[in-house]
C-alpha cells in the first residue's frame, strides 16, 4: 500500500515565507470576498473593535 | 518556534495567497485573501477557502476532507505574518463560514497558541465582549494582530 508524502515544510512562524508569484490573481472583486468583508463590517458595527495590542 | 505548513505563494501586493492541500482527496488549491474593512483602527478581513477550478473564484463553504486541517490552518497563519509585515501590522478579523468552522479554527489556534502567542496577539469575541484568547473557550470571532 503506497503512502502519500505531503509537501510539508517547517517555517519560522514569525517570518512568514511567501514566495511571490505573478500567477497569483487578485480576488478583490470576488463575490465571496466582498460578501465576507461586508459581513465583517456589519459584525464590527455590532461588536465594536477590540483594543489593539 | 516552528509550525508546519505548506509552501505558499503571494501576489506582489501580498494581499492574495494560494497554496495546495495534498491528501486523500487529491491536490486542492486554497486561497487566502485580505480585504480592508476599516481605517481607524486598521482592520482587514481574512477570507479563506478553495478555488473553484472552473471559475477561479473563492468557495468558502466547500468541505475538502483532505485530512490536513492543521497544516492548512498553519499555512494560513503564516500568510498572516507576511501580510502583517507589509501592511503595518493591522488587526485581522478571522471567522469561519459556519459556527462549526469557527470552532475548528478555535481548536487549531489552541493547538499552536503556545507557538504563536509570542508573535501574535489573539483576541476572541464572546458574550458581547472582546477578550484575550483562552484555550477551551468558544468564541464567535477572532482578531489576530502581529506584535
Amino acid at each position: 500500500m503506497s503512502t502519500m508524502k505531503r509537501a510539508v515544510e517547517i517555517k519560522p512562524a514569525s517570518l512568514g515565507g511567501a514566495i511571490v508569484n505573478n500567477s497569483v490573481k487578485s480576488h478583490a472583486s470576488d463575490p465571496v470576498v466582498i460578501k465576507k468583508a461586508e459581513e465583517a463590517k456589519a459584525f464590527f458595527k455590532k461588536a465594536g473593535f477590540p483594543k489593539g495590542k | 518556534m516552528n509550525i508546519k505548513g505548506y509552501n505558499y505563494y503571494a501576489a506582489s501586493d501580498y494581499k492574495d495567497y494560494f497554496f495546495y492541500s495534498d491528501g486523500p482527496n487529491g491536490r486542492i488549491k486554497k486561497l487566502v485573501v485580505y480585504e480592508k474593512i476599516n481605517d481607524e483602527p486598521l482592520v482587514y478581513n481574512l477570507a479563506f477557502g478553495d478555488e473553484d477550478p472552473g471559475t477561479g473564484l473563492l468557495l468558502d463553504r466547500v468541505k475538502s476532507s483532505n485530512d490536513d486541517r492543521d497544516t492548512i490552518l498553519a499555512t494560513v497563519a503564516h500568510t498572516i505574518g507576511d501580510f502583517s509585515d507589509h501592511y503595518n501590522r493591522p488587526m485581522i478579523h478571522v471567522v469561519g463560514s459556519t459556527i462549526v468552522r469557527t470552532r475548528l479554527y478555535q481548536m487549531s489556534i489552541s493547538k499552536i497558541y503556545d507557538e504563536i502567542c509570542a508573535v501574535y496577539t489573539v483576541q476572541g469575541y464572546r458574550d458581547g465582549t472582546w477578550e484575550f484568547f483562552q484555550k477551551n473557550v468558544n468564541y464567535e470571532a477572532f482578531v489576530v494582530q502581529k506584535n
